[in-house]
């Protein structure tokens, strides 16, 4: 397909975007598969236009191999898209991991929800007790207490996305949880 | 009614493989295989099909090999001595599916 410039940059386009989200090792390969199978289907979907066209030519004018290329690219999708699909799925946290995350998220919310409710009634204690002190010992803990559950949350959410990728991938995670639990 | 697109597409995703594997007995090009199945009346796209080729091959069920023929080089694919093994299987799993969903459905 080297006599229609514009079609053959399209497909060029593309190709390339989808090799910047491969990993080197499948890049090259997987790239000139897609090439030589877009300009196959390319060529042959406007070879079909062409003959639509002889025997409706009143009709308007048919679509040239650039239209052609562009409805299959549509058809594709993004190719951010078309190069995950040559790829296992991506999770930050996976749904091996995932119950266990929420349970821990979970605890340390309580955890936290309690220590500050604690330290609340302790400095509130100590002060006069008037309701004027009462706000503003809450106001007076409010930032620590925020950018405390920011950092530990971020810090748990950390090691479960490290853990993700540390951690051996098994075939059939949730019976095997569910074994160990019962065993 | 019309099926939700979704279900349909689930129901046919196990189904490709099977027919993926059942027509590599000769070694076809991406393309070719699309437009064989096309015919025979299963729609499959191209952003289906390639990244399951590629799949195929990592389990070693196919081989592939690039070969210039005609205009450009392809990538031809067939089936792996294991892929045979397995397109067995699957075909007596298929049958054994089909008997047991007319009895279900019946």
């Amino acid at each position: 397909m080297t006599k229609n410039s514009k079609a053959t940059e399209m497909i060029d386009r593309y190709v390339e975007e989808v090799g910047q989200n491969l990993p080197r090792r499948l890049r090259g390969d997987v790239k000139a598969e897609m090439r030589s199978s877009l300009e196959d289907s390319a060529l042959e979907d406007s070879a079909l236009e062409d003959s639509v066209e002889d025997r409706s030519r009143a009709a308007g004018p048919a679509p040239d191999e650039g239209q052609v290329v562009e409805m299959l690219l549509k058809e594709l999708g993004p190719p951010e898209k078309m190069a995950a699909s040559y790829l296992p799925p991506k999770y930050l946290i996976g749904p091996r991991l995932y119950p266990t995350f929420a349970l821990v998220m979970k605890i340390v919310l309580v955890v936290a929800g309690v220590g500050y409710l604690i330290a609340l009634g302790v400095a509130f204690s100590q002060t006069a007790g008037t309701p004027g002190d009462a706000v503003d010992a809450l106001l007076g803990m409010l930032p620590r207490f925020a950018s405390f559950m920011f950092e530990t949350l971020g810090i748990v959410g950390l090691v479960f996305a490290i853990l993700e990728r540390v951690l051996p991938a098994s075939k059939e995670p949730p019976r095997e949880k569910e074994e160990s639990g019962h065993g | 009614m019309d099926v939700p697109d979704n279900l349909a597409l689930e129901l046919r995703r196990g189904v490709i493989v099977l027919a993926v594997l059942s027509q590599l007995g000769e070694e076809q090009y991406g393309y070719a295989l699309i437009k064989r199945l096309t015919a025979q009346g299963l729609e499959i796209d191209q952003g289906t099909l390639y990244p399951l080729l590629r799949r195929l091959e990592a389990d070693s069920l196919l081989e592939s090999e690039w070969r210039v023929e005609g205009s450009r080089p392809r990538r031809y694919y067939t089936l792996s001595p294991a892929g045979a093994q397995i397109l067995r299987a699957l075909k007596d799993e298929w049958e054994a599916l089909g008997e047991v969903m007319e009895r279900i459905l019946s």
